[in-house]
Parts: structure tokens; C-alpha cells; sequence
């Protein structure tokens, strides 16, 4: 199983590529929205991404709950674990 | 039984394959394009000679050696003692019926009436080709006015408007009975084989996909054509029933019917598709991923979505309408794709939308100067019903429209306001490119996407290449774990892979049942 870290590697090198920000900008508290500028088609896009990435699937319900990277990563390391 | 793999053997696509009895008596299973052996000669603008064309494909090899062809298209012969009873079409994609133009009229074409619907309306909504001609005129031997006129007289020429020149009348057999609305020639399938002989539509992403079992000497023989498995587990089951209903339902459950009537054919020899199995995938996506996804993206935008799939591909066009209408949206197809809709309707009751389903379907009226038959009569009938749309209405309300428009169909959106287009949605909802020209092809197709500032999904640009992601698309190819049981359950005496990149697959599994020679003599 990969660790939280491993998580947050991927999923910082996809939130950079994906939305076009320097990966230092990527932190664990960085709001998606507010911070790194995503609209809402962005974090469809992401939420594929990350489905992909990780082999998991993201409830529609629980997305609403995502609001910061770390969200991100703590969702994915609770459907890994 | 003779089994001779013409083509299609080691490659994807461009099958044709001739079973010949102990009699000299045969048929024919499938004669498709081999797009990539094309590609080593030919391109968009460089082709066969139509007035030479048997001539030219023989040369390069492009067709196989048989006494199979038009006569008004070539006149020679070959040593082949064969009596061709039938050629049976799979399905209709042109890698399985993409040269059926150049088959002799007299030999019949046996398959179901979906696929027949599916060519016609390639067939008549496209520029006339000799190669996927299926009626109208044949052409003719040059007469003294074209000698006078340079023409060489070993040219075959077009008839034009000419009212003497002779039909070309095919002979057509399906597994039911069908409506027909040209003038070809209905041949009872009962009369075709001198043995037991059924066909069985298997689940593929175009409508009307079949495979066929015929018994040859004294074995069975089948061939799969493409397939997929239906829904594999309750879920996916549940989405079929709850998105597009108990009737079709059944399209999905085609696959597992023709294997199940397979069960008591023995000895049993099972030519089999194998395109996935070379395929490192890790995600298996269904029709339900795909409505789910799309559903995601619908939710997010409020601006013009752009949806590219073939219309042939029925369950993602009802994916997609269901889509719309969860989202209050005017699901817009091009007057051709209208066409192929109303052909299918035409054939199969089944697949008619509902009132609901069609209050939610609109006709887009593209600047077009010509339309092509069964293209003109969709236009016509669309403005007769009151869904023809123009691009003004686009601009006005682009979140309540939602347009089915690929690669060939993006010169119209030109006609769309610029500020529309500003951020619009565009999803790839179909195969990936395979060629090299559809490589290139898809890359001029993102300068458009670019051009416009249209956001993309299903397709991205990464460092200059092209990236292909599957969210919006469900193979229509078994994957290899479905394979796998399939013919383990199956057990198939004898196992003859086509339509593969790795045979090697199956001699893994099943060792010396799987025959690999081009000719295989049973």
C-alpha cells in the first residue's frame, strides 16, 4: 500500500501539471479553488485523474467534501487503506 | 473443411477468411479494408484507379486471388474451383465490410438487418465509392466515344445518367425478416447452406454486430466477428435497466446467447477475435463509467458541449441522451448522423426512441451546399418535425444544447459565435487513433481546440503528443479475463485466433488446440 507520502507525491505532480502551478505551491493546505485556481470543469478533470492514478473511485457526495489538497490525499488514503 | 485466413490473421482489422468444404463448396466471412496494409500505398488523396481498381488491389496483393468479384469490374479468372454460397458481414465497420463493393452481385451478402441499416447509411450519406457500393449502376467497358476521347480501352467507365446501363442488384439474406426499402434481392438464408447454418447478433459497439455457426463437413464451425461481454456484475446491470430499459437490456445480453448456442455444437471450431489481448490495461471501463463521467462534466458546465462518438455506436448515443436530459439539455446530431438513427429505427423497432427520448434530439442545419441522399431526406424530415436547429440558436442558449460533432463535422462550428465556443466542452468518447494518420489527424484536430480556447476531455496534448485517456470510452472489444472464460467455459475443440497482434495468447492457454496457418485443413 503506498503511504501518505507517495499519495502526495502523484497527486501534487498531477495538481502541477493539471492546473499549470509550480509544485511548490502544491501543499497539503492549499485550497483548490481559492489557491491554486481551479474551476469546476478542472476538478472533474482532476478527480479522473486521480480515479486513474490511485485505482479507486470518488463518490460524487464525498467530492463536495474535498476542499483542500490534503483532503485529496486523505480520501485516497482511506479508500486504499 | 478448409479454413484460409486471406487476411486479418496477424493484424487488427481487414478480415476476410474463406471456409471451403470437402465439395468445393464455401463462404466467405467478412471482407474488410486492412487499413494499415492500405496506408503503405494509398492516402486520402492518393487511391486505386477506379476504372482499374480489381486490377490495382490484385497487383499489391490488397485482395486475394478468387473468383469472387464484379464482372463489370474485372473480367479474369483464376484456377479456383470454389462455388461461394455467401459472404457473411459481421458487422458494419469498415475494417470487416469496408472492400464488400467488389464482391460479384450474384454471391449473397448474409447478415443481420441492423448491419444492412448501418451500411446503407454510410453507403448513402457518403460520395459514391466502388468499394462499399452496395446498389445503383455498374460501370461499363469504354465505347468508341470514349476511344475517340483518349479513353484506354482497357479502362472500366462510369455510367453517368445513362438509363440503359445495368442495375447493380445484390442479392441480400438475414437471420430475420426485414423491410427493405431498395432494390435488392431477398435470398432466404435457409437456401444458402447445404447444412445447419445460423446467425446470432453478439454485443459490439456498432448495432447489429453477429456472429455465425455453419455446420461444414462434419464439424461446426463459428466465428465470433468483434464482441464484448455484456454487464458483468448487478450494478452494471442495474445501470443498463434503470438508463436505457428492460428491452435494451437484451442488446448487451447478445454476446452470451451466441456462445450459449454454441454449447452443443461439437467438434467445435471457434475462429475467435483476440484484439485486446496484447493490451496492458488497468482500468475496464463500462457503459456506466462512461454515463458517469459524462454526467460529472455535464454538472460542471454551464457552456457548449461538444460530444464525439459515432452515431453507430447506439447505447453511447443513449448514454449521452440520457445524459442531456438528466441535465435539461437538446442533444444536437448532424443531419447524417440524424439519417443513421432513422435507419436503425427503421430496421429495428427496439431501438426507436421514446416520445421522451425524442423531444430531447435536435438536427443541427450546417452550411452545407450539398447533402446526399438519405443525408437530404434526414434534413428535410427534421424540418418537417420541427427540430431542425440553426446556429443562432446555439448562440443564444448554448448551456441547453449539447452537439455531437467529430473531427469532420468541426468546420461547422465555425459558424458558432466565438464567445460560445470560449470555453465550451469538448469529449472524446471514442477509440483512440491507431494510424499514423490519425495521429496527425488528431493533433490538426487540437489546433482547433486550442484555436477556440475549448476545453478537452477524453483527449490531452502532453509534451507534443497526443494522449488518448479512456473516461469517456468502453471498449468494444472483450477484454482478455473475458475471453478467457468465455472459451474456457466453451472449450472449442479447435481454436483459430484472428484479428490479434498476439496469437501467442491462446497458444498459452490451449496449447495444441490453437491452429496458426494461414491455410488449415481439418
Amino acid at each position: 500500500m503506498a503511504s501518505r507520502e507517495e499519495i502526495f507525491s502523484k497527486v501534487k505532480s498531477i495538481i502541477s501539471e493539471k492546473l499549470g502551478v509550480d509544485e511548490s505551491q502544491v501543499t497539503e493546505e492549499a485550497k483548490l479553488i481559492d489557491d491554486l485556481g481551479a474551476d469546476s470543469l478542472d476538478l472533474v478533470d482532476l478527480v479522473m485523474d486521480f480515479e486513474s492514478e490511485f485505482g479507486v473511485k470518488v463518490d460524487d457526495a464525498d467530492l463536495e467534501k474535498i476542499s483542500t489538497v490534503g483532503d485529496i490525499v486523505s480520501y485516497i488514503e482511506k479508500k486504499l487503506g | 473443411m478448409r479454413i484460409e485466413i486471406l487476411d486479418g490473421h496477424r493484424n487488427i482489422g481487414g478480415n476476410k477468411i474463406r471456409v471451403v468444404d470437402s465439395e468445393n463448396d464455401g463462404f466467405l466471412l467478412d471482407f474488410g479494408l486492412n487499413f494499415s496494409r492500405w496506408g503503405e500505398f494509398f492516402e486520402e488523396f492518393l487511391n486505386p484507379r477506379t476504372g482499374k481498381i480489381l486490377h490495382d488491389l490484385l497487383k499489391l496483393e490488397m485482395v486475394p486471388r478468387l473468383n469472387i468479384y464484379r464482372d463489370d469490374l474485372f473480367d479474369g479468372k483464376f484456377e479456383d474451383p470454389v462455388n461461394h454460397a455467401f459472404l457473411f458481414l459481421s458487422h458494419a465497420h469498415a475494417d470487416h465490410t469496408g472492400m464488400v463493393g467488389l464482391i460479384d452481385e450474384k454471391i449473397p451478402l448474409l447478415m443481420t438487418g441492423e448491419t444492412f441499416a448501418v451500411m446503407r447509411a454510410s453507403v448513402y450519406t457518403s460520395n459514391s465509392n466502388v468499394l462499399t457500393q452496395l446498389g445503383g449502376k455498374k460501370r461499363r467497358r469504354v465505347s468508341d466515344k470514349d476511344l475517340e476521347n483518349g479513353i484506354r480501352e482497357d479502362l472500366t467507365v462510369s455510367p453517368g445518367n445513362s438509363k440503359s446501363a445495368e442495375r447493380l442488384t445484390r442479392r441480400v439474406s438475414f437471420p430475420k425478416e426485414v423491410e427493405l426499402n431498395d432494390d435488392s434481392t431477398v435470398v432466404d438464408m435457409n437456401s444458402l447452406w447445404k447444412n445447419e447454418l445460423f446467425v446470432e447478433p453478439v454485443y459490439h459497439s456498432v448495432i447489429g454486430a453477429a456472429g455465425l455457426a455453419a455446420r461444414v463437413d462434419d464439424l461446426w464451425l463459428a466465428y465470433t466477428g468483434d464482441f464484448r461481454t455484456g454487464p458483468e456484475t448487478a450494478e452494471e446491470e442495474r445501470y443498463w435497466l434503470d438508463t436505457l430499459g428492460e428491452k435494451r437490456l437484451a442488446l448487451s445480453l447478445r454476446t452470451s446467447r451466441f456462445f450459449e448456442n454454441l454449447k452443443d455444437k461439437r467438434p467445435l471450431v471457434l475462429i475467435v477475435e483476440g484484439t485486446r489481448v496484447t493490451r496492458e490495461e488497468n482500468v475496464e471501463n463500462t457503459e456506466k463509467d462512461v454515463f458517469e463521467n459524462a454526467m460529472r462534466v455535464f454538472r460542471g458546465t454551464k457552456n457548449l458541449i461538444l460530444v464525439d462518438f459515432p452515431i453507430r455506436h447506439l447505447e453511447r448515443l443513449f448514454t449521452f441522451l440520457k445524459v442531456c436530459m438528466e441535465n435539461d439539455r437538446r442533444l444536437v446530431l448532424m443531419p447524417k448522423d440524424y439519417a443513421y438513427l432513422l435507419e436503425m429505427e427503421r430496421v429495428e423497432p427496439l431501438w426507436k426512441l421514446t416520445d421522451e427520448e425524442r423531444s430531447f434530439v435536435r438536427v443541427y442545419h450546417p452550411g452545407k451546399v450539398t447533402y446526399i441522399n438519405l443525408e437530404k431526406d434526414a434534413l428535410l424530415r427534421a424540418r418537417e418535425e420541427g427540430i431542425l436547429l440553426s446556429p443562432e440558436e446555439i448562440n443564444l442558449h448554448p448551456e441547453k444544447h449539447t452537439m455531437v460533432a467529430g473531427y469532420w463535422d468541426f468546420p461547422h462550428i465555425l459558424d458558432l459565435d466565438e464567445r460560445v465556443l470560449n470555453g465550451a466542452v469538448y469529449i472524446h468518447s471514442t477509440s483512440e487513433a491507431y494510424t499514423e494518420e490519425q495521429e496527425i489527424d488528431a493533433r490538426r484536430f487540437m489546433n482547433w481546440l486550442r484555436y477556440f480556447n475549448i476545453v478537452p476531455f477524453g483527449i490531452r496534448e502532453v509534451n507534443g503528443n497526443i494522449v488518448f485517456t479512456k473516461e469517456f470510452h468502453a471498449s468494444g472489444h472483450v477484454s482478455p479475463q473475458g475471453l478467457e472464460k468465455i472459451l474456457n467455459e466453451l472449450n472449442p475443440d479447435y481454436i483459430v485466433p484472428v484479428h490479434t497482434l498476439n496469437p501467442g495468447w491462446f497458444v498459452e492457454r490451449w496449447d495444441e488446440r490453437v491452429l496458426l496457418e494461414n491455410v488449415i485443413v481439418l
